[in-house]
């Protein structure tokens, strides 16, 4: 098949074009936002933009000019101010929209723009820009519209504010990473005299020079570099039990204070070469494993996605106040396109309300004056005044979260890498022990030399580098394939997975009106015409889409029209019988086959037609849930049964599968399976997923593109990649076995270096050797097999994928 | 041989001057962002052939 259609992209921000009329001179635009942008450019000669990379904009959606009417307001301004004096004001915004080097170079020129601005220093990684203007020229509301107009809206939460004020400047993560290396390199470097044999008898003076020079260097080590290392310990031992950092604390003390002793008493060199480099390596463990995505937010709360503050009207004056402070009895005005905060009562004529920010379901529905609304709904179309009747926190919305689910810390659960380690320390502390009797029966001379020794070489560390490092690497592969992960415990978590519960709309079916197919049969073109007519009467779901998708179609007055509940629409025009509705209400033979919702029509029994429904899947889906198979699933979707056949048709048989769930439902839904002792992970995008994300044991919020926010989860996922599940579960399988693998492989160099302490004989030398071997043998594992995880699981798939495509292009 | 342990004092000297550089750049910032410098450099090129 070749699709003639050419599709022809914005020259802005490369959507497709539905719009012929946007043309200008050789460019194409979506929109007339991208086409003022581009005016704008032009008109300031920054061109250049478009010649870093192409298409390199932000689709401009359009939102209310007054969206940033509360920055008047001094209270709320004076929060993201960051310094002000007379003639300057500097402000920090966060900008998710950024995504290229034109975007950063639109943004370091906004000077041109507005002579107003003087500077903007941009921080890509934290996608955040400082700017500094002056506020005579220009005030911060218009530099907000300025950014706004140019597709850079900046995302503006005051609890983020406050969080940054409050925080201390955060100490750069290769500081002390820096200054550890350093230490670890100069202690091996001056120990070396040591390692070639140079005796305490040759040169005593010289010894005891590097001896103590050594001891000072790792003096920094001890005290700064491993001091995350005796936090953590000491944190989980006041909550009762013991994670891995206790034993490795226990042993960095224990190596360090053997060193000491040794130094002090001129008896040994100690073993303060091997600390430096153990906690150096697990340094870099950690900070891989930690690596944050600065830019992605994971603790998202519903305040994100409310406006900061509202338009209260008071004896016919505006006032702005911030919602939180909104009263029972206030008269709010809320511009189009913005989410009602509160309950509410409607004092306009008329309002259009879209609930899809709390259903999920693409659905407008029109409101007249005194009737209730709920808090979510977005206004559409024009701006709309409400008398609020419950404050902010109380409002039926809101209530979602004050369910307990949102008031739980997060509980301490062990994985599997600390039940190794439990084991691997008892074991330990048996050999330890077993050395020190033998010994003192022996020659107790060498008693608390062995067991000290024992304790240094065999600690858990080599189990710990090789969790974080294969965790830590196997996060950053599953971030290039679109999985955004929050932490290494949420990979162990998708190891243990026995139930998946699916969102429909934006993760399963991609959020759009549903495709109609028309089948027309013996029908014509007057009869659809007459059956749309009829059905713009009817207010069920189906005749409502099909209506609107035939909206060109002139109408004509039908007078008796009928609707059967549950059955169909039965009406009589010029004479004509004619019914709509399912197969057997109009009695008629389809394919059975059929994927999708269905609806038929007559004409006085004879011409028959009918209508198919059809959300729109993401592709891969089907063969999502055949490769799941060892997982039950289940579907919840806040929207109407009207997709029940299609969903039949890609779930598997015995799934359930669950329309016109709230979210309070949805919430209920995943602790109901959680009763059954089931570990649920939730799969969803928007905030009406929000409770059951949270609830479940894994929450992944999928989005649309990297910059969109979504609700609070444990990881975040791009929505083409949703297909992608069973890959990402595979390979964190996978890292679990290599995990184990490795630590298996490491005991072989334990049972060396224990056999050494045990017979008392462990010299520096041989610490300093079987230290960086099998710290460096580990990493070189996890290394290598997390690639090798990688290969496996999505270049094969993506390598099958191409050579498809190619196939099919010849 | 105990000249080495000046020597020693010399090198730990050097060494320690490039630790206080690196501490200095690290709370500086200058590890902050790791891209933007790397673009901006083409920026400034950009705009001299546009005035040429």
């Amino acid at each position: 098949m070749i699709k003639t259609e050419t599709k022809i992209a914005c020259s802005h921000c490369g959507e497709t074009c539905m719009n012929q009329e946007l043309q200008q001179d050789d460019l194409n635009f979506c929109c007339l936002g991208c086409k003022q942008v581009n005016a704008i450019l032009h008109q300031h000669k920054m061109t250049d933009y478009y010649c870093l990379n192409p298409m390199p904009g932000n689709k401009i959606i359009s939102s209310a000019s007054n969206k940033f009417d509360y920055l008047e307001d001094e209270s709320i301004a004076s929060k993201l101010i960051s310094f002000k004096n007379a003639q300057h004001t500097q402000v920090q915004f966060f900008i998710p929209q950024m995504h290229c080097s034109s975007c950063l170079w639109l943004l370091e020129h906004l000077y041109k723009l507005n002579e107003g601005i003087l500077q903007t220093d941009v921080n890509f990684t934290d996608k955040s820009i400082r700017i500094s203007f002056q506020q005579d020229r220009i005030s911060l509301k218009e530099l907000c519209n300025l950014l706004m107009s140019l597709g850079y809206e900046p995302h503006i939460t005051l609890k983020d504010y406050e969080e940054e004020k409050t925080k201390p400047k955060p100490v750069s993560k290769y500081l002390k990473l820096g200054l550890v290396g350093f230490c670890f390199g100069n202690i091996m470097l001056i120990s070396f005299p040591e390692y070639l044999g140079l005796d305490l008898a040759d040169n005593p003076l010289l010894l005891n020079v590097l001896r103590f020079t050594n001891l000072g260097i790792s003096l920094p080590v001890f005290f700064y570099g491993a001091s995350e290392f005796f936090k953590n310990a000491w944190q989980s031992i006041k909550q009762k039990h013991i994670n891995i950092d206790a034993p490795i604390s226990l042993a960095i003390v224990l190596t360090f204070t053997r060193s000491v002793f040794e130094i002090l008493t001129h008896t040994g060199a100690g073993y303060l070469d091997s600390m430096c480099g153990i906690v150096f390596f697990m340094l870099i463990g950690r900070g891989l494993q930690r690596k944050t995505l600065t830019h992605l937010k994971f603790n998202r709360d519903y305040t994100s996605y409310f406006p900061i503050a509202l338009t209260v009207v008071k004896d016919k004056e505006m006032q702005v106040k911030k919602i939180q402070e909104v009263e029972e009895g206030d008269v709010l005005k809320i511009n189009s396109q913005e989410i009602i905060p509160v309950d509410c009562i409607l004092s306009s004529r008329l309002a259009d309300i879209d609930y899809s920010f709390v259903t999920g379901e693409n659905d407008c529905t029109s409101m007249h004056a005194g009737e209730l609304i709920y808090a979510g709904g977005k206004v559409m179309h024009s701006s709309i005044e409400v008398i609020a009747i419950k404050p902010f926190s109380q409002s039926h919305f809101t209530s979602l979260w004050n369910n307990q689910a949102f008031k739980k810390e997060e509980e301490y659960k062990s994985n599997f890498v600390e039940l190794i380690s439990k084991y691997f320390s008892l074991a330990l502390i048996l050999i330890a022990s077993l050395t020190f009797v033998y010994w003192q029966i022996v020659n107790p001379a060498n008693a608390w030399n062995a067991l000290t020794a024992v304790l240094i070489i065999a600690c858990p560390c080599t189990l710990l580098l090789t969790s974080s490092y294969t965790f830590g690497y196997l996060m950053e592969w599953f971030s290039k394939e679109g999985l955004f992960i929050k932490n290494a415990d949420t990979i162990t978590k998708m190891t243990q997975l026995d139930h998946i519960v699916f969102d429909k709309t934006g993760t399963i079916s991609e959020v759009v009106q549903p495709e109609i197919i028309f089948m027309p049969l013996n029908s014509t073109i007057e009869d659809l015409r007459v059956v749309v007519s009829i059905m713009k009467q009817s207010n069920h779901p189906f005749s409502k889409i099909i209506a609107k998708h035939y909206e060109k179609l002139s109408i004509e007055e039908i007078q008796s029209v009928k609707e059967i509940a549950g059955q169909g629409i039965e009406a009589w025009h010029n004479e004509q019988h004619i019914k709509i509705g399912s197969a057997s209400f109009v009695g008629m033979q389809v394919p059975n086959e059929i994927s999708g919702s269905l609806v038929c029509f007559s004409v006085d029994g004879k011409t028959q037609a009918y209508f198919i429904l059809k959300n729109k899947i993401r592709s891969g889906i089907k063969e999502l849930f055949s490769a799941l198979k060892k997982y039950s699933v289940s579907l919840l979707s806040g929207d109407n049964a009207l997709s029940v056949q299609q969903m039949k048709h890609i779930f598997p048989k015995d799934s359930s599968l669950l329309f016109q769930q709230t979210p309070q439902q949805k919430l209920d839904y995943i602790h109901s399976l959680q009763m059954q002792g089931k570990k649920v992970m939730m799969i969803g995008d928007g905030i009406n997923d929000a409770g059951a994300l949270k609830q479940s044991d894994l929450g992944i919020s999928v989005v649309e593109n990297h910059f969109s926010f979504s609700p609070a989860s444990d990881a975040i996922i791009h929505a083409d990649r949703v297909a992608n599940l069973h890959a990402f579960i595979q390979s964190a399988i996978g890292a679990k076995r290599l995990i184990i693998g490795s630590f298996i492989y490491s005991l072989f160099y334990n049972a060396i270096g224990i056999y050494f302490a045990v017979s008392a004989q462990l010299k520096p030398v041989i610490a300093a050797i079987l230290m960086p071997a099998s710290s460096i043998s580990v990493i070189l594992i996890a290394f290598v097999g997390t690639r090798y995880l990688h290969y496996t699981y999505f270049q094969k798939n993506n390598e099958k994928q191409r050579h498809d495509k190619n196939h099919v292009l010849r | 041989m105990n000249v080495i342990i000046f020597l020693l004092a010399v090198s730990l000297l050097v060494a320690i001057s490039f630790l206080v550089a690196f501490i200095w750049s690290a709370s500086n910032g200058q590890f902050d962002d790791d891209y933007s410098p790397a673009q901006r450099i083409f920026f400034t090129d950009n705009i001299e052939n546009e005035n040429n």
